[in-house]
């Protein structure tokens, strides 16, 4: 076995790309300069380096008065968990996607499993499932899933969330009622929760929300109110209003108990197709 | 008010802000987004994913400025907020069903069907984007540390708490990676690799 005569090689990326930002010493620059190939990467990493500082489109006006009223709402919350004392909770900022338990201070723990919620367009006699009256339906049973609330008359608690259901969204949603595995929440529940000020879920994604949850929960649609697991998260899949078409995902993991998707369509209008 | 952030420089809002000032708070927020937009859109490559970070980011500096002592640039303060915010965005991002989500499915499609007719500045976005999405998390926010944010090497090893020569190979493989997808984009022959 023989040393290497000549220890160094072509310059490689490393050097060529620290050559560019200044960081070499006279005699790795050197190397660079009196490599052909070399000096043409520092053109193509000179390219490359131009398009990652270009700046990406700026979101629209909302995206940012959104988080600045996050971002302020959440000193606010600091502020009243350090004087709970009649302070009254702060209305949440209307988000670009309404993810706002975590700004609830709401720790993890108080959702001792992740809930997924989803609210999904079921036309009654629609040919794509059995109407919501039908019983419960269950996918993937999980394993916190065995049996639902098969007993709950279908509809109750839709549309004008009458007090027949009981649940967290009659009462009010705050901290202390944050929905738990198995727990039964409308969507008007949830918007309360989410956001009292906001009137910002947005019609849009819906057909593609609706085909990919459809495709994500094979039936899913079919059950007003049935226990699923998408994604190994146990799951509640819930129905909201038999007459509307709606089409609305909300996503609470365990880690953030963010919501991360909502779509809503206003009643009456066409069942998103999948 | 209204001069408030024309007035003052980032630190001096920053200050103020600390002690609790809260137009100052505000109008940190509002002149800082767009910066924390753009690299929080270009560490999570994904439009969705970035304004989730980047609102995560305004309430983390709404949170934590009360602890920025202006040692260190507030600037760098701020990208090693927003860098901790993408990549637990990120993170969070890996635990959701992310196939099943819409903008994945719309957006997937609406790629393939509109692609011919993109112009030259989106399809080289395009490119960029998905260039930084094939690298580790890691690798990305020190590329994009650099390029679009301007800090230097000792700047990006300590927003990344990583060594200033892991910074180096780091954004070595980011630039190479941009620079093979756009030299493949434009149908230049494939420039030999000389890494191992």
């Amino acid at each position: 076995m023989t040393e290497p005569t000549e220890p160094l090689g072509p310059p490689d990326d490393e050097l060529v790309s620290a050559y560019l930002d200044g960081e070499l010493g006279p005699l790795e620059r050197a190397r660079v300069e009196r490599d052909p190939a070399a000096r043409r990467r520092v053109e193509e990493l000179r390219t490359a380096a131009g398009a990652l500082g270009t700046p990406p489109p700026p979101p629209g006006r909302h995206a940012q008065e959104a988080a600045v009223a996050a971002a302020l709402a959440a000193t606010a919350d600091t502020a009243r968990a350090a004087h709970p004392e009649g302070v009254a909770p702060s209305p949440r900022p209307g988000p670009h996607r309404a993810r706002r338990w975590a700004r609830l201070g709401v720790p993890a723990a108080a959702v001792a499993a992740a809930v997924v919620v989803l609210v999904l367009a079921v036309s009654v006699g629609d040919d794509a499932g059995p109407p919501v009256a039908a019983p419960t339906t269950t996918v993937d049973v999980g394993r916190e899933a065995e049996s639902f609330d098969a007993a709950t008359p279908p509809g109750a608690g839709e549309g004008d969330d009458t007090a027949a259901d009981g649940d967290v969204a009659d009462r009010g949603l705050d901290e202390a009622e944050l929905p738990t595995l198995g727990d039964v929440v409308t969507l008007e529940g949830l918007r309360q929760g989410l956001d009292a000020a906001s009137a910002s879920w947005e019609p849009t994604r819906t057909a593609a929300c609706a085909a990919a949850v459809r495709t994500a929960v094979p039936g899913a649609v079919v059950a007003p109110r049935a226990r699923v697991t998408w994604a190994g998260v146990p799951a509640l899949v819930w129905s909201s209003d038999p007459t509307a078409a709606v089409v609305d995902v909300v996503v609470v993991d365990e880690e953030t108990c963010a919501v991360l998707v909502s779509d809503v369509l206003p009643s009456g209008a066409p069942r998103a197709e999948g | 008010m209204v001069h408030l952030a024309e007035d003052r420089s980032d630190e001096e809002l920053a200050a103020g802000a600390a002690r609790g000032g809260r137009p100052e708070l505000e109008a940190l927020l509002r002149r800082c987004y767009p910066r924390i937009h753009a690299l929080c859109r270009r560490i999570t490559a994904d439009d969705q994913d970035a304004l989730d970070a980047a609102q995560e980011a305004c309430i983390a500096v709404a949170r934590g400025i009360a602890r920025f002592d202006g040692r260190s640039a507030f600037t760098t303060w701020l990208y090693r907020v927003t860098t901790n915010a993408c990549l637990d965005e990120l993170r969070r991002r890996r635990r959701r069903p992310v196939a099943y989500g819409a903008d994945t499915v719309s957006a997937a499609a609406t790629r393939r069907t509109d692609e011919p007719a993109l112009d030259a500045a989106v399809a080289d976005r395009l490119t960029v984007d998905a260039a930084l999405a094939g690298l580790p998390e890691d690798f990305r926010a020190a590329v994009v540390l650099r390029d679009l944010c301007g800090l230097d090497y000792a700047e990006i090893a300590a927003v990344l708490g990583i060594p200033a020569g892991t910074v180096r190979s780091r954004i070595a493989r980011g630039r190479g990676a941009v620079a093979d997808a756009l030299g493949n984009q434009a149908g230049r022959a494939e420039r030999p690799t000389r890494r191992p």
